[in-house]
C-alpha cells in the first residue's frame, strides 16, 4: 500500500483509521466492548427460544450462537462500509490515498471484535469441555474466507453507494433477507429441497457451516456448495475491486 | 518535468448540473434535468519548481477546481494533469477532519493523510499544537471548534507537513491578525526553502506577499497572466 509518486508508505494510517473505528463506536458507553457479546447473548437468547418449539438441534442454543457471530461481524461491517465513503468524504476532499482504506478500516474493526468474541467462545467451551480441539481448528478457514468475502462485498457496496445513494437503503433490506437466507437459525438438512439453490448461492453458507463444525463437532459441509460459494464469493470480491477502480476517482464529483 | 512542478495540457472539467424542479405533486416527486456545465475549459498551465503563483477572479470562475485537480482530488474530464513531488492542500477548511474526535487525534489524521510517517507526527505534535495555539480546546472534539480553530490545527499540521507543492484558498482568511502574520510567515519561509505554492484568492495582502505571477480566470478559462501588481491593478480595475 504506497503511493508510487512519494513512496508514502500508508500503513499508519489504516492502522490509525482502524482504532479510531473502534474507540469511537463504544465512546460514552458503560460497558463498551461487552456489547459484541451482549447482543449475540441476547439475540440467541430470544431466537433460541422462540425456535427451539419449531428447529430440533442437538445443543441448540450453540448452534445459534456459532453462526450469530459470524453474522453480526457480516451485517455490522456491510451496514457500516455502505455509507463510508460518503460519511467520510470530508478525509476524500483532503488528500490522495488509498481511498480502499475506508471501507477496509471499518471491516477490520469488526475482524477484530469478531476475534475476541470467537476467542471468549472458545475458552467458555474449553472450561465447559463442550468442544473438542480437533473440530476447532475449522475456525481459522472460516474467519478468512469470512473476511474476503466480506471485503469484496464491502468495497463493491460502498463504492456504488456514492453514485446511486439506493444502495444504503437496499442494504438494509438484503440484509434481512439475508439473515434468514442463511442456515443460523436452522440445520441445511430442514430446507425443503427445492430452495437448496439459495444456500448454494448465498456465499455465506459454507462459513457458517464450518462454525458449526467448528463448536459443535457436527456440520453440514457440502463440497459442492462450497465450491458454489467460492464462485460467488470470487464473482463478488472480483466485481467490488472493479467497480471502485472505476469509481474511485470520481467520489468527489459524486458526492 | 524536473524543473517544473505542476503541468496542465489542455485540461477541461465538466460538471453535471442538476436541476430539481417540483412537480405538480408538490415538494416530494421532483423532475431531475441535468445540464453540462464545464468548470474548466482547455487549460494549459506550467508551475515552475518553486515558483509562487496567483488565480484571481470572480466566484464560480474555476479557482477551487483548478486547485482540485491540481491536488489529484478531482479527474479532470479531458486533458492531463501531472505534479511533481508532494502536494499538500488547504482548499476546504473542515476537510481532513472528523468531527467528533479530539483535536490531537485530528493532527495524527491529517498528518497520516498527507503522508507524514506516524513517528515524525508524534515528534513534532507538540511543535504542531504550540503553532495551533488553541488552548485546552486540542483535547475537545473538532465539532466544538470554531472556523478560525480549524484553520489553526490545519494550518499547523501542514505547517509541518514538509510539502513539495503547497495549495492554499480563501479559507485563509479566516484566521485572526495574528494568525494570518504566522501563516504567511510560515508560507514565505517555505517559499524560500523553494516549496511551490499556489494560492487561488481575492485577497491582495496575501497575493502581494507570497505571489510573484498571477493568473486570472473568467468563466473556466485563462484569461491573462502577469506579474503580481500589474494584474491585481487590472483586477481592481476590473470588478
Amino acid at each position: 500500500m504506497k503511493n508510487k509518486k512519494t513512496g508514502v508508505n500508508y500503513w499508519d494510517f489504516l492502522v490509525v483509521m482502524t482504532s479510531k473505528e473502534l474507540r469511537s463506536r463504544y465512546r460514552r458507553t458503560e460497558f463498551g466492548f461487552w456489547w459484541m457479546i451482549i447482543n449475540p447473548l441476547v439475540q440467541m437468547a430470544v431466537l433460541g427460544v422462540i425456535f427451539s418449539a419449531f428447529v430440533k438441534v442437538d445443543n441448540y442454543f450453540l448452534f445459534i450462537f456459532s453462526g450469530l457471530v459470524i453474522w453480526q461481524f457480516f451485517s455490522v461491517s456491510l451496514s457500516k462500509a455502505t455509507s463510508s465513503f460518503v460519511n467520510n468524504i470530508s478525509l476524500i476532499k483532503k488528500a490522495v490515498f488509498p481511498r480502499e482504506i475506508i471501507p477496509v478500516s471499518i471491516v477490520l474493526a469488526n475482524f477484530i471484535q469478531l476475534l475476541v468474541a470467537e476467542a471468549i467462545l472458545i475458552v467458555f467451551l474449553t472450561l465447559t469441555g463442550l468442544s473438542s480441539f480437533g473440530s476447532l481448528l475449522w475456525i481459522l478457514p472460516a474467519l478468512v474466507w469470512l473476511l474476503v468475502v466480506t471485503l469484496g462485498i464491502s468495497l463493491l457496496l460502498s463504492s456504488l453507494n456514492v453514485r446511486y445513494r439506493d444502495i444504503n437503503f437496499f442494504t438494509q433490506a438484503l440484509l434481512v433477507i439475508w439473515f434468514y437466507a442463511t442456515p443460523i437459525l436452522y440445520p441445511v438438512s430442514l430446507l425443503p429441497p427445492g430452495l437448496e439453490w439459495v444456500l448454494n448461492l448465498n456465499p455465506l453458507s459454507s462459513i457458517v457451516e464450518m462454525g458449526h463444525l467448528a463448536f459443535l463437532g457436527s456440520g453440514e459441509l457440502d463440497l459442492v456448495r462450497a465450491t458454489f460459494n467460492l464462485v460467488v464469493g470470487g464473482v463478488l470480491l472480483t466485481g467490488g475491486v472493479v467497480i471502485f477502480n472505476k469509481f474511485k476517482n470520481m467520489f468527489v464529483d459524486w458526492y | 518535468m524536473d524543473k517544473i512542478s505542476i503541468k496542465l495540457t489542455n485540461v477541461s472539467k465538466m460538471y453535471y448540473l442538476r436541476e430539481e424542479k417540483a412537480t405538480l405533486s408538490g415538494s416530494f416527486l421532483t423532475r431531475i434535468t441535468t445540464s453540462d456545465f464545464w468548470a474548466l475549459k482547455n487549460v494549459d498551465l506550467e508551475v515552475k519548481k518553486g515558483e509562487q503563483l496567483g488565480i484571481i477572479g470572480p466566484n464560480g470562475s474555476g479557482k477551487t477546481t483548478l486547485l482540485q485537480l491540481m491536488a489529484g482530488i478531482i479527474v479532470p474530464t479531458k486533458g492531463q494533469v501531472e505534479t511533481n513531488g508532494k502536494v499538500v492542500s488547504i482548499i476546504d477548511l473542515s476537510a481532513g477532519f472528523q468531527p467528533e474526535l479530539s483535536g490531537r487525534e485530528n493532527v495524527m489524521i491529517n498528518g497520516l493523510l498527507l503522508g507524514l510517517g506516524k513517528a515524525r507526527i508524534e515528534a513534532s505534535m507538540n511543535k504542531i499544537i504550540k503553532f495551533a495555539d488553541i488552548g485546552k480546546f486540542i483535547d475537545s472534539p473538532v465539532y466544538t471548534y470554531s472556523a478560525g480553530m480549524q484553520l489553526r490545527l490545519g494550518f499547523g499540521v501542514v505547517a509541518y507537513s514538509n510539502p513539495d507543492i503547497l495549495l492554499v484558498d480563501e479559507s485563509i482568511a479566516v484566521g485572526d491578525r495574528e494568525f494570518r502574520e504566522k501563516s504567511l510567515n510560515k508560507m514565505s519561509e517555505f517559499a524560500k526553502k523553494g516549496v511551490t505554492i499556489v494560492v487561488a484568492s481575492h485577497l491582495v495582502f496575501l497575493l502581494k506577499r507570497i505571489c510573484k505571477r498571477i493568473i486570472r480566470l473568467d468563466k473556466g478559462k485563462i484569461v491573462s497572466s502577469g506579474p503580481t501588481n500589474k494584474m491585481i491593478k487590472e483586477y481592481e480595475d476590473l470588478y
